[in-house]
């Protein structure tokens, strides 16, 4: 029986899945704790014991697919080796590149490097060459450069349109250097150079890292015995082979929510479109499956404040979790989120003390709001007196907050201080949550469910409710709040900005269709047409609830813990190439702009057929490459013409884009070897 | 309102250049400030003036000729105004596109825009989609205006936009288009942010994008 092993490094913990390739089941899966600073050693944790919850053997797993939040981390962080960026023919773009400067330093930050070279070159939007290729200046950055410079990425200006430049540029290098280089028109066939030079350079500065980890990875794989090959998740879900993710590891951004989508399609079992909603501790995520595949956002993922140009899953993410801060409103109704705090019952546990304080504090609610802060750890360094106060103030355990403003006095800005030492992970505040609302009502019972009874005792007594009526409302009000966002992101993708949202007119009818006001007039109906996915250990408690708001249906799939080690394991290869033609000026031509040259033609259909012919070879090149099996391409055209006014003749030919898209599995060991 | 600006705007209307530098120069020496006279004066009779051509009150040449006075009037002010009141509203570069040599829709747009109190940047006919990035590099304008009048030209509308966008710039500005063969739905399918059917509609649209 073959075997697929799937693993996923989240922020929290690091999932290891088994998946039957022939029936899609999972077999068996295991949680360990992420090790941020080594990620080969949770990862090595989580497989060791899902191999030995049933005892498989190593020589069963035909093939490892990988997971990793290493990228996204690292571009958050801003971590990454030195690189050299190459720009071609910039100097349109940036007014810093005219003819003759060299080494801009002060466009690290729009770069994502501080080692950028301009040089002569580059064409226009027709793929036109401006101004031949300086080759001289590219060999003299790399010899200037040689031995210091991990990568190096190149980017021409409509580098899109016509690559011959960039391709030469990575042939000069390659001559000279064994370092690695991208070029910008392999990443993406979009427009915007400034940002596409940032996608290169930032996948350059990633090469080294997500080399290193590859390397540890195998070497822990071979030290359990496994000698399958090892496959990484992009971010729109597909899998490539590790020699291919070290060459491009930008793309492996978003690849943990992406893997967890389709892994939630892959429990669920649904083959059309439909909504995964993930409810964690913090956030909810919110993503699309259409025809099976997670939407994508062709406006590319966002990361670290870089706007890069890489098409991942499209993720929509809510300050709304199970461990959601509850306030009350000016209105007196309960909110919930967006701040993370610990349940007042995950507190208790630990410290059994909150529960006697808590009594106190509904005895007399003068005495507090219900509110603790605690210390995380000691802190290393340097602190501010006011700080170091507060922390020996939390050194014997958590102190309610109005005892803690009560010790430091007025004028320590005490919330302020808070907030700084919760971002620096110093100290953590405790209140009311859903978890806890969950744990008065019955529905949830890990932790304490006493604390959970006393602080919604406070806060009900302030609304003038019975506590269990109050928690009913906590709950509905998390449901009410994901079928918000949902319409939001459903709306959202159809175009619709979400600002609109916040309009009088759409929040009185949404409050109707959400059912918060019951005696209206008017009765209003939001049907979602597509069922929800909902994964997420508090899923149960609160989405069905949403689906019934938006008429729905809801799968909860079990195993929903482990869907982003389920997705890799049951990834796709998936390679695209975009070609498009255009018309050529007023000669009546169509151009055909190609990933290694352009070419003319006098009849459109001309050039459509050429592409056919040509693009295959491409395609194939690159899924073999990614590592697939057996694959099958499919074809998407898309001609563009616009409306002129009435009496000026036909419509405006814009052009045509052509989408060759390789679907196929990836290749797996043949024979299974066994390394024991 | 005093009465001078009042009048200003009458005369205007009317399309009386020469009253209007006089009662211009005439408010100034009253003691009245430029940017009054300017938004009381001047711009309250170009408002007018769109409105009735709008509504189909007046014709081309009368609006053509309103301009003049007003650009009459603007020539006795700008020297007085900072720089800060003429960009008042904000800037606007507009052109023709490549291949194209028609104006008078462009300049009729222009003037009623600097009616309107926006700093325009005239870069012609037969503009280059690079000339367009390289103003819109240079002067920063809120919004970019183009125009053409044939069916083979108007694909340049979206080759520039194209331009914009390889540039890094088009995040930066608001696009606007018009021209007699462009639709609504051409600007849409180009790119574009907004198309205008007329010069006193241009104005309406310009001060809805940048709000």
């Amino acid at each position: 029986m073959s075997i697929t092993l799937g693993i996923d490094t989240g922020g929290t913990y690091t999932d290891a899945a088994l998946v039957e390739q022939s029936s899609g089941k999972v077999l068996a899966h295991a949680k360990a704790l992420t090790t941020h600073r080594d990620l080969a050693i949770g990862i090595g944790q989580a497989v060791a014991a899902a191999l030995a919850a049933r005892s498989f053997s190593p020589a069963e797993i035909g093939l490892v697919a990988l997971s990793t939040t290493l990228a996204t981390n690292a571009i958050v962080e801003g971590r990454g080796s030195p690189v050299c960026l190459i720009l071609i023919g910039y100097d349109a773009a940036l007014p810093a590149c005219e003819a003759g400067s060299r080494e801009l330093y002060a466009l690290e930050r729009e770069l994502a490097t501080q080692d950028v070279v301009c040089v002569r070159g580059g064409h226009d939007g027709a793929g036109n060459e401006l101004a031949p290729l300086d080759e001289e200046a590219i060999r003299a950055a790399v010899v200037e450069r040689r031995g210091r410079v991990e990568a190096f990425a190149v980017s021409a200006y409509f580098g899109v349109r016509n690559s011959t430049h960039e391709r030469r540029a990575r042939d000069i290098i390659a001559e000279m250097t064994d370092a690695p280089v991208t070029c910008g028109h392999e990443l993406t066939t979009r427009l915007n150079a400034v940002r596409r030079a940032a996608t290169a350079a930032l996948n350059a500065r990633l090469i080294p890292l997500l080399r290193n980890l590859i390397v540890t990875v195998q070497a822990t794989l071979r030290g359990l015995h496994i000698g399958a090959p090892l496959m990484v998740v992009r971010g729109d879900g597909s899998l490539v082979r590790a020699a291919w993710a070290m060459q491009r590891p930008v793309e492996t951004i978003l690849s943990g929510p992406a893997a967890s989508v389709l892994g939630a399609r892959h429990l669920a079992g649904i083959a059309g479109d439909a909504w995964v909603v993930d409810v964690g501790g913090t956030t909810t995520d919110i993503a699309a499956l259409r025809g099976g595949r997670p939407r994508l956002n062709p406006e590319g993922a966002q990361v670290g404040g870089w706007h890069t140009m890489i098409e991942a899953v499209d993720v929509h993410t809510v300050g709304l979790g199970g461990d959601s801060w509850v306030q009350l409103d000016a209105e007196r109704r309960p909110i919930v989120g967006p701040r993370r705090v610990l349940p007042l019952c995950l507190l208790a546990s630990e410290y059994p003390a909150v529960v006697e304080e808590l009594r106190r504090q509904v005895a007399d609610p003068r005495h507090g709001e219900g509110q603790f802060v605690m210390a995380l750890r000691p802190a290393s360094g340097d602190l501010p007196d006011e700080d170091a106060r507060l922390l020996r103030e939390l050194a014997n355990g958590p102190r309610p907050l109005r005892a803690l403003a009560e010790a430091l006095g007025p004028a320590v800005l005490l919330m302020r201080r808070i907030e700084a030492l919760e971002a620096r992970w110093l100290v953590a505040r405790a209140a009311f949550t859903p978890t806890d609302a969950l744990h008065v009502l019955g529905r949830f019972n890990r932790w304490d469910a006493e604390a959970s009874r006393l602080g919604a005792a406070l806060l009900a007594a302030q609304v003038n409710l019975a506590p269990d009526v109050f928690c009913e409302q906590v709950v509905a009000q998390v449901a009410r709040r994901a079928a918000v966002e949902l319409i939001a992101k459903a709306l959202g993708d159809e175009g619709v900005p979400t600002g609109e949202m916040s309009g009088l007119g759409v929040g009185a009818l949404l409050a109707r269709a959400l059912e918060e006001v019951p005696a209206s007039a008017l009765g209003v109906d939001v049907t979602l047409r597509h069922p929800l996915i909902a994964i997420g250990a508090p899923a149960e408690a609160y989405l069905p609830r949403t689906a019934g708001l938006l008429h729905t249906d809801i799968v909860i799939p079990s195993c929903s813990e482990v869907a982003s080690a389920v997705g890799a394991a049951v990834g796709s290869v998936i390679q695209q190439v975009r070609v498009e033609l255009r018309p050529l000026d007023s000669r009546g031509l169509f151009r055909l702009h190609l990933p290694d040259g352009v070419l003319d033609f006098e009849a459109l259909e001309e050039g459509v057929a050429y592409a056919h012919q040509a693009v295959p070879p491409l395609l194939e090149a690159l899924a073999q490459q990614a590592g697939a099996d057996q694959y099958e391409v499919y074809v998407t055209r898309h001609d563009r013409r616009a409306p002129v006014a009435a009496g000026w003749g036909e419509e405006v030919y814009l052009g045509t884009e052509l989408t060759f898209t390789a679907v196929g599995r990836p290749r797996p060991a043949i024979p299974a070897v066994d390394l024991r | 309102m005093p009465d001078i600006l009042q009048t200003i705007a009458k005369k205007l209307y009317a399309g009386e250049e020469e009253e209007v530098a006089r009662l211009v120069q005439q408010a100034l020496d009253e003691g009245m400030t430029p940017s009054e006279v300017l938004k009381n004066g001047l711009i309250a009779g170009m408002d007018e003036v769109g409105r009735d051509f709008k509504a189909g009150d007046l014709f081309v040449p009368e609006v053509l000729i309103a301009a003049r006075a007003m650009t009459a009037g603007m020539n006795v002010l700008r020297p007085l105004l900072s720089k800060s009141e003429v960009r008042g509203v904000g800037t606007l570069v507009i052109g023709t596109v490549e291949g194209d040599l028609h104006d008078i829709g462009k300049n009729l747009v222009k003037m009623m825009m600097e009616g309107a109190g926006f700093e325009i940047v005239d870069l012609g006919t037969n503009v280059k989609p690079a000339d367009f990035v390289a103003a819109v590099r240079q002067h920063q304008p809120q919004i970019v205006g183009m125009s053409a009048l044939l069916t083979t030209t108007m694909v340049n509308m979206r080759t520039t936009i194209e331009a914009l966008v390889e540039a890094g710039l088009r995040d930066t500005v608001k696009v606007m288009v018009g021209g007699a063969p462009v639709t609504e739905a051409f600007a849409k399918d180009i790119g574009a942010d907004a198309y205008a059917p007329d010069a006193a509609t241009a104005v309406e649209t310009a001060r809805r994008l940048i709000a």
